[in-house]
C-alpha cells in the first residue's frame, strides 16, 4: 500500500474504534439513574 | 408497544439504535460511493458530514423523541405537534410514519433477498457455477422465474412481524442484542479474510491490499467538487438512518431523566465503526482481489447490490467449497442481521401511533403493520424489473429523508427554541456536550441541510421527467446519438493510442489523468451500449415496450406513495379530532 493510503486508512479507522470504544465504555461504567419515570399516563387512550 | 413498555437495558437500546443505523448500505453503499467519490479523500468530506450534520441531527431526534415520550406520543406527528402549537407540524410528521411504512415495504424484500442467499450458500447452490451463471441466478431471482422469492418475502415479514408483536425489550431489544454482536463477528472475520487475500492463492489476481490501497489511496482533486459533497452527505443519511422517524420512536421510550447525549453517541458511532472499518474491508478487497480494479470500477457504476448478490457468491467458491459454505453464510447471514435490525425500527413508530391514538395492543398494531407492508410490498416485489423498488426507494428512503431532516431541524432550532432545545439535549447528559453543537445545530446544519435539498432539486426534476428513462428510448430510436457520443468522448482521449483505451489497468495507469480516466471508462460504456442496441439480435419494439412499462410503473408507483401519504395525514386529522374529543392534550402544558 502506498504511504498516504495507508495514513488514511490507518488515521480514520483508528480514529473511529477508538471513539466508539471510549463511548461505549463509558456506557457500560455509567451506574444507571434512580429515577422514577414521569412519562403522564393521563395523556394517553383508555386501554380497555 | 403498551403503556408499561420501555427499553429492558441501556446497552439493549444502543444496539437496538445502532441496529437501526447499520443496514446494507453500510457494506453495499459505503464502499461503492467512496470509490465514485476519489476514494480515500471521500472520508473527509464524509466525517465533516458526520460531524456537522450526522451528530446534530442525532442529538435533534434523540432530544424530539424523548420530549415526546414524556407526553406520551410515540410518533412524530404527535411529537412535532407537541413543539409547536400550529396545527400544520403533525402533518409534517406524516413524514415520520409514511417514511418508515414505505422504506419498509420494499426493504423486507431485499432482506428476504439475503435470507435466500445463506439458504442457496448452505444447500451449495452456486458451486460449480460460473461468474454469469451465479448473476444469471439473481436476474432469475428477482424476475420471479420461481416462487421461491415470494416465500422467502413473506417468511422475512412474518418474521419482522412476529418480532415486533414480542415488543420492545422482548422482540426488538432482544433481537438487536443477538444480530448486532453476530453482525460484528462475522464481519471481522469476513474483513481478516479479505485482507489477508494473498495473491497467486485460490485463484486471487491481487493481495486483499490492493483493494485498500485502491479505496483508501486519497485523491485531492475531488475534495472542492459539490458531487464529492453531495455523495457524502447522501451517505451520512442513509447511514445514520435520521430524518425517518424511526430514532424518534425509539427515543419516545427512554425514561424522561435518563441521559440521550452519550447514547445517541455511542450508537451512532458504532454505526461508523462498521461502515468504515468493517464496511471497507471486505466487499473490495475480496473483489479487487479476484476481479482487478477496472472490472470491480465497471461493476460498482450501477451500486453495490450487484457486487454482493451476484459476484461474490461466485468469488466465495475460489476458497473451496467447506469456506465457501461459511463465507456465504457469513456474509449473507451479516446483511440478514443488518437488514432486520433497520426494519424492526421501521415498523415501531407506525405501531407506536395506533398504540398511542387508538389503543390497539402490540400485537394487534404489529400484525397490522405486517399487513400493510404486504399490501405495498407486493409492487416491488411483482414488478421489481419495472423499476418499481427503485422508485419506493427513491422517494421515502431518499427524497423524503432530506425534507423531513430540514423541516424538524428548523422546528427544534428555530421555533421550538435553541434554549428549550439545548436543556433537553443536555437534561440527565451522562457527557458534556460541547457548547459549539448548540451554534452548529442552529446555523450549521439547517444550512447545510439547505445546500443538499437545493443541490438535490435538479435530478429530483429530472427523475419526475423520468428523464433516465426518455435518454435510453432517444438511444434506441436514433443509436446514431450514441455513436456521435462516442466519438466525442474518443475525441477527448486524442493522444492516446487503443492499448491503452482498451488495454487493461486504466485504474492503476499512473500516465492517465482521472479526468482521462473517466472519460475511457464512459467511452467504452457508450460504445458498448452503441453495439448493443445496433447487434442483429437486439429488439427494439420489445425494448421500447419494456421501457415505455417501465415509465408507466413508476409513475403508478408515485400515485401509491401519494395515496399512502394522505392515507397517514388522514388518519392522523381523524386521530387529533379524537384526542381533542377525549380531552387528550398535545403538550402537557398546553392544552387545546
Amino acid at each position: 500500500m502506498n504511504t498516504s493510503a495507508l495514513i488514511m486508512m490507518i488515521g480514520a479507522m483508528s480514529t473511529i474504534t477508538l471513539v466508539t470504544a471510549y463511548y461505549f465504555c463509558k456506557v457500560l461504567k455509567t451506574p444507571p439513574k434512580a429515577v422514577d419515570d414521569n412519562r403522564p399516563e393521563i395523556n394517553r387512550p383508555d386501554f380497555t | 408497544m403498551s403503556k408499561t413498555e420501555s427499553w429492558g437495558s441501556r446497552v439493549g437500546l444502543i444496539l437496538a439504535m445502532a441496529g437501526n443505523a447499520v443496514g446494507l448500505g453500510n457494506f453495499l453503499r459505503f464502499p461503492v460511493q467512496a470509490i465514485q467519490n476519489g476514494g480515500g479523500s471521500f472520508i473527509i468530506p464524509y466525517l465533516v458530514c458526520f460531524l456537522l450534520m450526522g451528530i446534530p441531527l442525532l442529538y435533534i431526534e434523540w432530544a424530539m423523541g424523548r420530549f415526546g415520550g414524556k407526553q406520551g406520543h410515540h410518533s412524530t406527528p404527535f411529537i412535532l405537534g407537541a413543539m409547536d402549537k400550529r396545527s400544520f407540524w403533525k402533518y409534517i410528521g406524516v413524514f415520520g410514519i409514511f417514511t418508515n411504512i414505505a422504506v419498509a415495504a420494499y426493504y423486507c424484500y431485499l432482506e428476504s433477498w439475503t435470507l435466500s442467499w445463506v439458504w442457496h450458500s448452505i444447500l451449495g447452490s452456486f458451486n460449480g457455477q460460473t461468474q454469469a451463471e451465479v448473476a444469471s441466478f439473481f436476474n432469475n431471482y428477482v424476475s420471479l422465474t420461481t416462487a421461491e422469492p415470494i416465500i422467502f418475502w413473506l417468511l422475512c415479514l412474518m418474521l419482522n412481524t412476529w418480532i415486533l408483536s414480542r415488543g420492545l425489550s422482548g422482540g426488538v431489544e432482544a433481537a438487536a442484542k443477538i444480530g448486532m454482536p453476530l453482525l460484528i463477528l462475522f464481519g471481522v472475520f469476513l474483513a481478516i479474510k479479505g485482507i489477508t487475500l494473498k495473491a497467486g492463492t485460490q485463484g486471487a489476481i491481487h493481495d486483499g491490499t490492493v483493494g485498500l490501497n485502491f479505496l483508501w489511496t486519497p485523491d485531492f482533486s475531488t475534495i472542492w467538487t459539490p458531487k464529492v459533497w453531495l455523495a457524502a452527505a447522501g451517505q451520512i443519511f442513509f447511514t445514520l438512518s435520521v430524518g425517518m422517524g424511526s430514532i424518534q420512536c425509539y427515543a419516545s421510550y427512554v425514561r424522561s431523566k435518563d441521559d440521550i447525549a452519550l447514547n445517541a453517541m455511542s450508537a451512532g458511532w458504532m454505526n461508523e465503526f462498521v461502515e468504515v472499518v468493517l464496511g471497507s474491508a471486505i466487499i473490495i478487497p475480496i473483489a479487487i482481489g479476484y476481479l482487478g480494479i477496472d472490472k470491480v470500477v465497471e461493476l460498482t457504476a450501477s451500486g453495490g447490490i450487484g457486487l454482493g448478490f451476484k459476484t461474490l457468491p461466485y468469488l466465495f467458491q475460489q476458497w473451496g467449497s467447506v469456506m465457501a459454505i461459511i463465507a456465504g453464510v457469513l456474509w449473507f447471514g451479516l446483511l440478514f442481521f443488518a437488514g432486520i435490525t433497520s426494519s424492526l425500527a421501521m415498523g415501531t413508530p407506525c405501531m407506536g401511533f395506533m398504540q398511542d391514538e387508538f389503543a390497539w395492543s402490540r400485537e394487534k398494531s404489529a400484525w397490522t403493520f405486517g399487513l400493510v407492508i404486504l399490501i405495498l410490498g407486493l409492487p416491488t416485489v411483482l414488478f421489481f424489473n419495472y423499476g418499481v423498488f427503485d422508485e419506493y426507494d427513491y422517494w421515502a428512503g431518499t427524497v423524503s429523508l432530506v425534507i423531513f431532516a430540514l423541516v424538524e431541524t428548523i422546528l427544534f432550532a428555530w421555533i421550538f427554541g435553541i434554549n428549550k432545545a439545548w436543556h433537553e439535549i443536555t437534561n440527565g447528559a451522562d457527557i458534556k456536550v460541547p457548547n459549539i453543537m448548540k451554534f452548529i445545530i442552529k446555523f450549521v446544519t439547517p444550512l447545510f441541510l439547505g445546500f443538499v435539498f437545493i443541490m438535490s432539486v435538479p435530478a429530483i426534476w429530472g427523475n419526475i421527467q423520468n428523464k433516465d428513462i426518455k435518454t435510453q428510448i432517444n438511444y434506441i430510436n436514433n443509436p446514431e446519438t450514441l455513436r456521435k457520443e462516442g466519438n466525442d468522448l474518443k475525441a477527448k482521449l486524442a493522444g492516446l493510442d487503443s492499448a491503452t483505451i482498451f488495454g487493461d489497468n486504466i485504474q492503476t495507469n499512473t500516465k492517465l489523468s482521472k479526468e482521462q480516466k473517466s472519460n475511457i471508462l464512459s467511452y467504452k460504456n457508450v460504445m458498448k451500449i452503441f453495439a448493443d442496441y445496433t447487434s442483429d439480435g437486439f429488439d427494439k419494439q420489445t425494448k421500447l415496450k419494456e421501457l415505455e412499462k417501465t415509465i408507466l410503473y413508476k409513475n403508478i408507483s408515485r400515485v401509491f406513495l401519494l395515496l399512502l401519504w394522505i392515507g397517514i395525514a388522514y388518519l392522523i386529522r381523524v386521530a387529533y379530532y379524537k384526542r381533542k374529543r377525549e380531552g387528550r392534550f398535545l403538550n402537557i402544558d398546553e392544552k387545546f
